[in-house]
């Protein structure tokens, strides 16, 4: 063994779309969204921070905001740890017609390669008063995480308050490169009745 | 040495009597695991979720184990708390899975129970709050005696994970 020098990093490409997200009394809303990865990860191509357009749901129809936003993104690796997580952020138009929060979401992306479609619930922060409530409906200032990464961290969630509501739809299909060489199993070439998949 | 990585994140909850909840979780592994990269034990976001909608935590996880024996393979354990309209934190639920042992990914429901005192605490616990807790924790996790805990079902914590392992195979390690 080592006569070969084998690949020295795998890569994982994920494409897909946002494709649409339904959120109690919210008729008007784009989407901020960006991929968070580990220290280990490169990103190879793609964009790993994007706006959508300005959705409106239409008249006399479910409450869905379509966006159809495209997602291309390719990384290369030494270390599954850190695998991507995508962070999104909704903002939507208050009746005074400014743009206030309407929840945050973030998921890991899947870790076998496949056709996967992901809900992203999402949640936002609550004020920590009634007061603090109304001044920010008044100012249309409400509550936001400082660090719009915060969802994808899993240290100080403990001493946030939330209230949650709404999701945003997000098909991914994954592909993966020399994983195998590298010694990872992840599962995608075993039989699926087998597996539980989403 | 094989490496086990567990890439996901506690979804969320229904089913509890409350829709004012918080989880604490942890891992635990056997003595042949070391945990190389990432947190193994947390506290979640405290989530309102609306009436007849579950409870939204999205709370990341991401562990790097190294394996040098198979016994003792990782297992998630979980207390679900609610905090009540007064800021008072309760217990709601205790539960715990194992990690699934062949690679891929999964959406995993597990539920939970929540120990039972006697009638006249049930009464107090209603006024004054204050339901039973466990003294010994790894009761929850760990086999072993609790044949005098009474129990009563509780609500289901979900998550979602991705398991990969590495080199498991080259030491002759079958998943099916």
């Amino acid at each position: 063994m080592g006569d070969t020098i084998g690949p020295s990093s795998f890569t994982i490409l994920a494409t897909g779309q946002i494709e649409c997200a339904q959120i109690p009394s919210c008729t008007n809303a784009y989407l901020k969204f960006q991929f968070v990865a580990g220290e280990d990860w490169q990103l190879l191509d793609g964009l790993e921070e994007g706006i959508t357009q300005a959705a409106r749901v239409p008249e006399g129809r479910d409450g869905v905001l379509v966006w159809n936003f495209p997602i291309d993104i390719t990384y290369k690796t030494t270390n599954a740890f850190g695998w991507p997580q995508l962070v999104v952020a909704v903002y939507g138009l208050d009746i005074f017609g400014r743009d206030v929060i309407k929840g945050y979401g973030c998921m890991h992306l899947p870790m076998s390669a496949g056709r996967y479609n992901l809900t992203l619930r999402l949640f936002r922060p609550r004020s920590a008063s009634a007061l603090q409530s109304f001044t920010s409906w008044l100012t249309g200032m409400p509550a936001e995480f400082s660090d719009p990464k915060f969802p994808s961290y899993g240290e100080g969630r403990e001493v946030t308050r939330v209230q949650s509501g709404g999701h945003v739809k997000v098909q991914i299909n994954l592909l993966t490169k020399d994983m195998d060489v590298f010694g990872y199993v992840d599962g995608s070439g075993r039989d699926m009745a087998t597996v539980t998949q989403m | 040495m094989a490496e086990l990585h567990i890439i996901g994140q506690l979804t969320g909850a229904f089913g509890f009597p409350s829709q004012n909840l918080f989880c604490k979780w942890g891992v635990s592994a056997g003595r042949s695991w070391e945990l190389l990269e990432g947190l193994d034990a947390g506290q979640t976001q405290l989530d309102l979720a609306p009436d007849g909608e579950p409870v939204v935590w999205a709370h990341p996880l991401d562990l790097h184990y190294a394996c040098r024996g198979l016994a003792g393979w990782p297992k998630i354990f979980f207390q679900v708390w609610c905090q009540d309209i007064h800021g008072r934190n309760d217990i709601c639920g205790y539960g715990f899975c194992h990690v699934p042992t062949s690679p891929g990914q999964y959406e995993l429901d597990c539920p939970t129970w929540v120990p039972e005192g006697t009638l006249g605490e049930r009464i107090t616990a209603f006024f004054l709050g204050g339901n039973p807790r466990l003294k010994y924790e790894e009761v929850v996790y760990m086999p072993g005696d609790r044949f005098r805990l009474n129990t009563v079902a509780s609500g289901i914590v979900q998550l979602r994970l991705g398991v990969m392992v590495k080199d498991f195979e080259r030491n002759h390690v079958q998943f099916g």
